[in-house]
Formats: structure tokens, C-alpha cells, sequence
């Protein structure tokens, strides 16, 4: 590491983060929350797609094939489904209703080009 | 008619029975075109996966149209206001076209992302007049060893020419746009309601919701992706917060009215999740759904009733004169309600779910 160094703001925030130290305080620079506003993702890990809040199904979408696109749509859990703003925009294109024809979706592979 | 045809057949013979006959079929013609003349249309648009709108005649509760746009997953949506075009946002919300509703088509995408850039529109609403859109941008400058995220901003689009004019920056977080009656007030509800005056380019007023922390009072917290307000006037959301002193959980309904640009936090009791809500033209009830059919009397401000629905639903609007809600999102259904009973009368159904996409009715006034 000592013969890289850090040629963005960004870049320098991540050597802060990795020597224990608090990255840039400035509220621009902070990902936004899931109240609509996204560069493209933002990794959100809450519960409400595998449980709800209270770590039982019955406040889920149901069934919760409905509720696949309002997941993907605007990337809303985009890591429990891909999302369509940034990365997989095509990936439901042959599945026009989730219920019914959920065996048309495609498989994504993050890592394959 | 019965009674002048019973004194035809009294009148005389075989004859007067064929003239009979022939002011029937005449009568049967015309009866069709009196219907149209006196029925206002009552036309609705959803939009559906891949890349459709669907248009739904609410006179008859069918669906009359599905129209293919150029872009994936429709999300805002509004009519013009004399309802010959709807303007949508499309393909990852980059995307802004204008569609023809008679000629069922697609007729014309806006080019609105700057080169060098990606762009996002989160919020659509049009003046009275129909001549401006509002779209409330995020764009992130593609540099060569990152993206930079610039300000969101809301822009007016000139509809006949694509002309951008950049309105004002606002804060993070604004996710839908709505225009007050008057025009003279723009509507951007983020994490706070933001009262924009489009013709001085700046932000006039703030509403606290997300940032509201009173002794008495938490955060508001509401979900402003399913936004339709054009039968009362009132854009409706369901909120969600925590009382500081009880820690108890409540939930509402926000109502802004926009005819008076006046909000109004409508504390309901212990939460109910709900996606949406549509008020009723008479503004005395309103209803918001998610996983069950709420009614609630904006009078007397409590819960009045609730049913379970047949499947989560994120959407609704609700015919002219009150009696029927219609029910979407989430799967490829229309679902239609009578608001007196609260019972399913009828489904509808659709080629494609509908996503995260709002559920408009033409404007009042359109033909």
C-alpha cells in the first residue's frame, strides 16, 4: 500500500476509512437514503424483502412475486434483486408479469462482464 | 317513446307497425350517440412492464388501449390538460416522451440529458395552460475516474420545443413535483415539502417533514412515489412517525391541498402500512391500500374501515363521482371497489405488472 497513493477525494476517504479515521464530514458527500433520491445504488441491507420488520412474512408484499419490480424499479433492494437504473436495465425484459412469467427472468452473474 | 309508439299501433294498420319499426331502429341509432353526448369520459393510464401504458375507460371498466412507448418501465406519468397527451418518464427514469392517447402512439422524446452526463427525473407535473413541463432532475457528471453527483435540480421543458430552463437547486431527496392550481406554486415533496415559485426560480417556503424534531413531534416520514391528486385537489401520502414522548408509532395521512398550498398532517393512530392514498372528489373520504382497503373519513380524521385486499397493491385512483376506487401496482390487475360496500366488482386484467408507476386520471375538463 505504501507504493499507492490516493489521487481523488475519494480515493483519500478510503485510506482514511482503512487507517481507522472518519471520512470527509460533508453531508454532500453522503449517499442518500431510500427516500427516492439515488446516484444509481445504494447497498441497503434492511429488512422488508426476505422479512418484515418484525421478522415474520405477513407484512410483506404478497405475493411477493408482486412485488418483484417495485424492488427492481428505481433500484429500491438492490441487493436482494438487480436493479434497473443502473446496471441491469434489460434483465425482466422477457418477463412482463413476475406471477406468470417469472421463468423467463434472466440470471445475472455481477462478476461476468 | 313507448307511449307515442303503443298510440302508433292503436292509430291504424300494418303501415303505421313499419313506421313503428323504423322510428325503433332510428331511436336504437341514435340512443349510442345521445349516451357519448351526455357521459363525461372517464379515462385512466397506468403504466405496465416492459414498456406500456395502459388506458382504461372507467365508464365501462374496460381496458380500451395499451400503448407501446420507447422506453422500460413507465414511471411518471400526467396528462395534458385538455388530455390529448400523456407525458411520461421512462427507460430507468432517463427518459421524457409525450404520447399521443388518440393516436395510441408514442409521438415524441424529449432530449434532455446533458452530454458527459447521467440523468435521473424524479418528479413530473405540467402548468394549466399544458405549454411547460416541470421535471425535477439528478445528474451525475461521468468524469474520467469517477461520478460526480452535481445538485438536483427542476427544470421546465417548453413542450412544443424541448427548450430547457433551469428553475432552481434543490435539497436531496424530492421525489415527486405537483403544480397548485393557481400555477403559481410548484410542489417538491422530498424529505421536506419545498414550495418552489417557478417564475422567480426559488425556493418561497419549507414544510418540515424529515427534518420536523419538536419536544412533541418526530420526523415525518411519508413515501412520495405514487402520487394522484387530480380528483380533489388533494395530494394525499401516508406518513409514518414516532411520538418522542410515548415512543408509540403512528401514521397519517399528509394531505396538501393544492388549491390553497396548505398542508395538513392527518394523525390516524397505530400504523397501518399503506403504499398510497387517493381522496374522494367530495374530499370527505379518502383511501389508502397496501396490503388492505382503508377508508378514511377526512371529516371526522379517523379509520373508518378496512378490508384485506386480494393482493398487495401500491396504487389507486377513483372514478367522478366517488363510487368506485380503482386498485393497481404489483401485479397485472385492475382491481375495482365499490367505495359504499367496500367489495371487489370486478378485475380487470393486464399484459404486464405495473412497477412503480403512478395511476392517473384525465383532468376533469378533457375531451
Amino acid at each position: 500500500m505504501k507504493h499507492v497513493r490516493p489521487l481523488n477525494k475519494k480515493a483519500r476517504n478510503f485510506e482514511k476509512q482503512l487507517e481507522g479515521q472518519p471520512p470527509a464530514a460533508d453531508p454532500k458527500e453522503s449517499v442518500s437514503a431510500m427516500q427516492g433520491a439515488n446516484l444509481g445504488c445504494s447497498l441497503v441491507f434492511d429488512p422488508g424483502w426476505e422479512t418484515d420488520a418484525t421478522g415474520g412474512v405477513t407484512g410483506l408484499c404478497q405475493p411477493v412475486e408482486a412485488d418483484l419490480y417495485g424492488c427492481s424499479d428505481d433500484c429500491w433492494w438492490p441487493a436482494q434483486v438487480p436493479d434497473q437504473i443502473t446496471n441491469f436495465p434489460d434483465w425482466a425484459d422477457k418477463c412482463a408479469a413476475a406471477e406468470r412469467d417469472w421463468k423467463n427472468l434472466d440470471l445475472l452473474n455481477p462478476n461476468k462482464p | 317513446m313507448k307511449h307515442k309508439i303503443a298510440h302508433f299501433s292503436f292509430a291504424s294498420g300494418i303501415l303505421n307497425v313499419g313506421v313503428v319499426a323504423l322510428a325503433l331502429l332510428f331511436a336504437a341509432s341514435l340512443a349510442p350517440a345521445v349516451r357519448a353526448q351526455t357521459t363525461e369520459p372517464e379515462m385512466y393510464a397506468i403504466g405496465i412492464h416492459p414498456h406500456a401504458i395502459v388506458l382504461l375507460d372507467g365508464n365501462r371498466d374496460e381496458i380500451v388501449g395499451e400503448i407501446q412507448i420507447t422506453g422500460r418501465s413507465p414511471k411518471d406519468m400526467v396528462f395534458s390538460p385538455d388530455g390529448k397527451y400523456l407525458f411520461v418518464t421512462s427507460e430507468g427514469r432517463s427518459r421524457l416522451e409525450m404520447v399521443n392517447v388518440a393516436q395510441r402512439k408514442a409521438e415524441k422524446v424529449f432530449d434532455l440529458t446533458p452530454a458527459g452526463h447521467r440523468m435521473t427525473i424524479f418528479g413530473l407535473a405540467i402548468n394549466a395552460k399544458g405549454d411547460l413541463l416541470y421535471i425535477h432532475v439528478k445528474l451525475v457528471k461521468l468524469l474520467a475516474d469517477e461520478f460526480k453527483v452535481e445538485p438536483p435540480q427542476i427544470w421546465s421543458v417548453d413542450v412544443k420545443t424541448g427548450k430547457i430552463n433551469k428553475i432552481v437547486e434543490v435539497p436531496e431527496g424530492v421525489m415527486t413535483l405537483a403544480m397548485t392550481t393557481d400555477d403559481r406554486q410548484l410542489i417538491a415533496w422530498g424529505r421536506d415539502i419545498y414550495y418552489v415559485d417557478p417564475a422567480k426560480g426559488r425556493i418561497t417556503g419549507t414544510y418540515p417533514l424529515m427534518s420536523r424534531n419538536l419536544p412533541d413531534k418526530g420526523p415525518v416520514d411519508a413515501l412520495a412515489a405514487f402520487v394522484q391528486f387530480e380528483r380533489s385537489g388533494i395530494l394525499s401520502l401516508p406518513y409514518y412517525t414516532k411520538d418522542p414522548i410515548t415512543k408509540k408509532d403512528i401514521f397519517g395521512f399528509a394531505n396538501m391541498d393544492l388549491t390553497t398550498g396548505k398542508m395538513d398532517l392527518m394523525e390516524l393512530g397505530p400504523p397501518v402500512p399503506l403504499y398510497s392514498v387517493i381522496v374522494a372528489p367530495d374530499r370527505k373520504h379518502a383511501y389508502g391500500l397496501m396490503l388492505q382497503l382503508v377508508e378514511v373519513n377526512m371529516t371526522e380524521r379517523k379509520v373508518e374501515r378496512m378490508v384485506n385486499l386480494e393482493r398487495t397493491k401500491y396504487v389507486a385512483n377513483i372514478s367522478r363521482d366517488g363510487k368506485k376506487v380503482y386498485v393497481s401496482g404489483a401485479s397485472p390487475f385492475i382491481h375495482i371497489y365499490d367505495t359504499a360496500s367496500m367489495k371487489l366488482i370486478k378485475t380487470l386484467n393486464l399484459s404486464g405488472d405495473p412497477g412503480v408507476t403512478t395511476f392517473r386520471a384525465l383532468p376533469p375538463l378533457a375531451h
